[in-house]
């Protein structure tokens, strides 16, 4: 789900870092997680008088851990808070939380203790079941702590902007799951750092989870108009990415949250907004309609964390095995904080790790998901971020059932099971937010792990060229890699050979076009940018390496003329702010130059090159 | 996908009102406190009811469901509607009667409401006699009343707000389809599928069509097999009331 189109397409890793939308379920106002011991020994002191009762002891675990959820207008389906809600569910509360379905919360304890925890002791867990076995006694009420505060409107307060979807999506009363993309544009007039979003869908018992997504190219609003019903359907959203590699996932109970000092994301006029929701249907027709708020800062960042994967695009499931495992590692170049992580599989995934191996070999678990149940997927954070050291091995693995025991299998009988966006596909991923503790090491894990992105995704290309050698989408990324990782020399038959296979794709021109720029070949690169546009008139990127190719040859006005038109239609395109740039300080014009690279640099915040350029030019501009 | 438009308009005819509210005329108020000792009635106060298989359903401290489905006890047994009205469990022509016992605000339980519902329309023309029997003793006659329409149920909705049937059944879940012939033996008891194999984990579709196998069976003269199966949702609080 979390698809980083940058990553993917292999040019520049992305500034990373999630919004922590985790919040614990019952802690309204912040409160401290009960611990462990504070509950044992309220239930010893409440045992005197013949075991626990609701005012010492039940009571407080569920304000605190269920009522956030179990409350009017909130997603689960009873509410929780008096005696008579709770004793009439005894047995039921008793089951669940034995078996750790409620409160929601996968992972097991590992070696770096997560933020907001939703997870009860077993402290916590034999004193209710104790209760609901030996009468549900009441007690004194008048002990009963408060309810917790609970926020019914925004939880981060009014919004700066908030954008609605424009009408409600009706659900079904029966059927499958529904995955739904909603595109919602964002009326903006300039660009603004963001250091929230909050989701609130106005039916939110039937909202089971949502990612926060955004699109900058249109792709979405082309997918969301193929049907007459708002949105459009895939679990993986495509076309969508994180904002800026934010992390922006919405579950029941979670609260939204600031992203910390420093850590604001950059959004620009444009931008759709894509919220993915997972809908349950609920045994009657139910419509939904979700809005978005938009909380903006003045500062701009200044801490950029990055986003890595691991992940098998190998998976590839025989029917009826149970216990079919994946493992990916990649060892760290440069010393990094973690700060969260996010795993994702579909149906068929059973149980997950993330593993830390230190270089003295000492291995640490940074996640371990025992049971692993898609209805609850989410980001996780460390209360801490645990610091590991250069030469540290991350290692995912994620085991999967593809039995008929797997009672989610999508398919039955069970069948082969391959990589995949769709829902009965399967995927194996695992995010890692992480933060450099230097400029220096920041530059060598983005070179280092763009290489590996890149031999990844020249890896899938080939595969994807077994199943069907005329993809021309794989021949491309295949070329794409190729020239970023050997060279043009080595990427040009490549890409002669989409062309060939597709000669009315205006990628294919667009990339052998970049390629022989690459090279050299200016005359035939030119030929083929214009092959490009006769395709796709307003194919943003052979505008712009036309207009590289006008700067080599210092046609400035030519250059000037292709950069403007490549703005007009991505206004915030980095490259081109900076080229036109260029070309303007060229040209003299130093001040709308400046303005130029000062756009730029908001886009690309920890791009060297145009930071140099950018001093440069002021400096220039000083001595006029 | 079905239109469930339609049902809901059909289920405007769903007759709710007060099985034994405040409201009640002075002879459904008798009849009530005669059959099912709601109402404030004490059930020693009425020695002359027919539930002789009532008093013995009900042993104090037991439930359990081998006790409870001897064949008089069903025959005999009353039941109000939400609109007061008191009913046979069986009439004339049915072959057998169907209990779905069900919490208003139980997910599960209402996540069957489209199928409950559709084995109501091909069941109920073949004799099989559908009832809808909500448990929850906090809700009321209003809020069950709603609850018919919003899901489409259109057959009759019983308040069973003393759990009577649910002793009488041995219910433990909502939702749990109990399947009585008309000779009043209980012929099966259990899930209506298998979709739900515990909270929180659900198969994509169900794989076994339990309670419609069971009609079948019963309708066909065959013994149902098995007689009883795990029904999954949420449980019944015996002192829920």
């Amino acid at each position: 789900m979390i698809r980083d189109k940058s990553v993917s397409a292999g040019f520049h890793l992305r500034v990373v870092f999630a919004l922590m939308v985790h919040f614990l379920s019952g802690c309204g106002g912040g409160r401290e997680a009960v611990e462990p011991e504070a509950v044992e020994t309220s239930a010893n002191a409440a045992g005197q008088g013949g075991g626990p009762t609701f005012a010492h002891d039940v009571g407080p675990i569920v304000f605190q851990h269920c009522a956030v959820c179990h409350r009017p207008g909130e997603g689960a389906p009873f509410e929780l808070l008096t005696y008579a809600d709770v004793a009439s569910r005894a047995t039921q509360i008793a089951e669940v939380t034995a078996t750790r379905y409620m409160p929601p919360w996968l992972p097991e304890p590992g070696s770096h203790r997560l933020a907001f925890e939703r997870r009860l002791t077993e402290a916590q867990i034999q004193t209710i079941q104790a209760w609901a076995a030996n009468g549900k006694l009441r007690g004194d009420e008048a002990g009963l702590p408060p309810l917790p505060e609970m926020t019914t409107g925004w939880q981060l307060g009014e919004p700066d902007l908030v954008v609605r979807m424009d009408r409600a999506f009706e659900l079904p009363a029966e059927g499958r799951d529904v995955y739904r993309n909603f595109v919602v544009p964002i009326p903006l007039e300039r660009p603004r750092w963001v250091s929230a979003m909050e989701l609130r869908p106005d039916n939110r018992r039937v909202v089971h989870h949502a990612f926060l997504l955004v699109s900058h190219d249109g792709m979405c609003r082309r997918l969301d108009a193929a049907d007459a019903e708002p949105g459009y359907e895939g679990m993986e959203a495509e076309g969508a990415e994180s904002p800026d590699g934010h992390f922006v996932s919405w579950q029941p109970g979670k609260m939204a949250t600031h992203a910390p000092d420093g850590m604001a994301w950059l959004l620009t006029p444009g931008t759709d907004l894509v919220v993915q929701m997972h809908l349950q249907p609920t045994g009657k027709p139910e419509s939904v309609q979700a809005e978005v708020g938009f909380y903006f800062t003045d500062q701009p960042p200044t801490r950029f964390p990055m986003k890595l994967a691991l992940r098998s695009t190998e998976i590839d499931i025989p029917a009826g095995v149970d216990n079919y495992t994946i493992e990916t590692r990649y060892t760290l170049p440069t010393e990094v904080r973690i700060i969260g992580l996010i795993p994702h599989a579909h149906y068929l995934g059973k149980t997950m790790e993330a593993l830390a191996i230190r270089p003295d070999g000492r291995e640490e678990v940074l996640l371990r998901i025992p049971a692993w149940d898609f209805n609850w997927q989410g980001d996780y954070r460390f209360a801490t971020p645990p610091l590991l050291p250069s030469g540290t091995t991350l290692v995912q693995r994620f085991t999967y059932d593809n039995s008929s025991a797997n009672v989610r299998n999508p398919h039955t009988p069970p069948q082969r099971v391959r990589y995949g966006l769709q829902s009965v596909d399967e995927m194996g991923e695992l995010w890692f937010q992480v933060e450099p503790t230097s400029p220096a090491g920041r530059a060598q894990l983005q070179a280092d792990y763009g290489r590996r992105a890149l031999q990844e995704i020249a890896d899938q290309s080939r595969r994807r060229l077994r199943e069907n050698p005329r993809d021309v989408k794989a021949i491309i990324d295949l070329g794409k890699s190729a020239l970023a990782l050997q060279g043009p020399a080595a990427s040009l038959p490549i890409l002669r050979q989409a062309v060939h296979v597709q000669a009315n794709s205006a990628s294919a021109h667009y990339y052998l076009g970049h390629a022989l720029l690459r090279n050299g070949d200016v005359t035939e690169a030119t030929a083929e940018f214009r092959r490009t546009q006769a395709i796709e008139p307003d194919y943003q990127m052979a505008w712009h390496d036309l207009g590289m190719i006008d700067l080599q040859a210092n046609r400035l006005k030519s250059a000037e003329n292709n950069f403007r038109r490549s703005l007009q239609i991505a206004p915030y395109h980095a490259t081109s702010l900076m080229n036109l740039g260029l070309v303007l300080l060229k040209q003299n014009q130093l001040t709308e130059g400046i303005q130029l690279l000062e756009q730029a640099m908001q886009v690309c915040p920890t791009d060297q090159r145009l930071n140099d350029l950018l001093q440069q030019a002021r400096q220039a501009a000083q001595q006029r | 996908m079905v239109d469930h438009r339609g049902r809901r308009m059909r289920g405007n005819r769903v007759v709710v009102r007060s099985g034994c509210g405040r409201t009640l005329p002075a002879v459904a108020l008798a009849m009530c406190s005669i059959l099912l000792p709601l109402c404030g009635c004490r059930r020693d106060s009425t020695p002359s009811t027919p539930s002789v298989s009532l008093q013995a359903a009900v042993p104090p401290g037991d439930a359990s469901p081998a006790s409870v489905s001897t064949d008089t006890a069903w025959l005999e047994q009353q039941v109000v509607d939400l609109d007061g009205t008191t009913h046979r469990l069986f009439r004339a022509t049915d072959r057998a009667a169907l209990l779905v016992f069900f919490l208003q605000d139980c997910p599960i339980a209402n996540a069957y409401a489209p199928r409950i519902e559709r084995i109501h329309q091909s069941y109920g023309p073949r004799g099989i006699r559908c009832l809808l029997v909500q448990v929850d003793a906090r809700a009321t006659i209003d809020q069950l009343r709603k609850h018919a329409v919003a899901y489409g149920l259109t057959m009759p909705v019983m308040h069973d707000r003393q759990h009577e049937l649910v002793k009488l059944a041995g219910a433990t879940v909502s939702p749990q389809a109990v399947v009585i012939d008309a000779t009043g033996r209980v012929r099966y008891s259990g899930r209506i599928d298998d979709q739900y194999v515990e909270l929180g984990k659900k198969r994509p579709a169900a794989t076994r069509h339990d309670l419609t196998d069971a009609l079948e069976s019963v309708l066909a003269g065959r013994e149902v097999q098995p007689p009883t199966t795990r029904a999954v949702g949420c449980y019944l609080e015996s002192d829920a009331h």
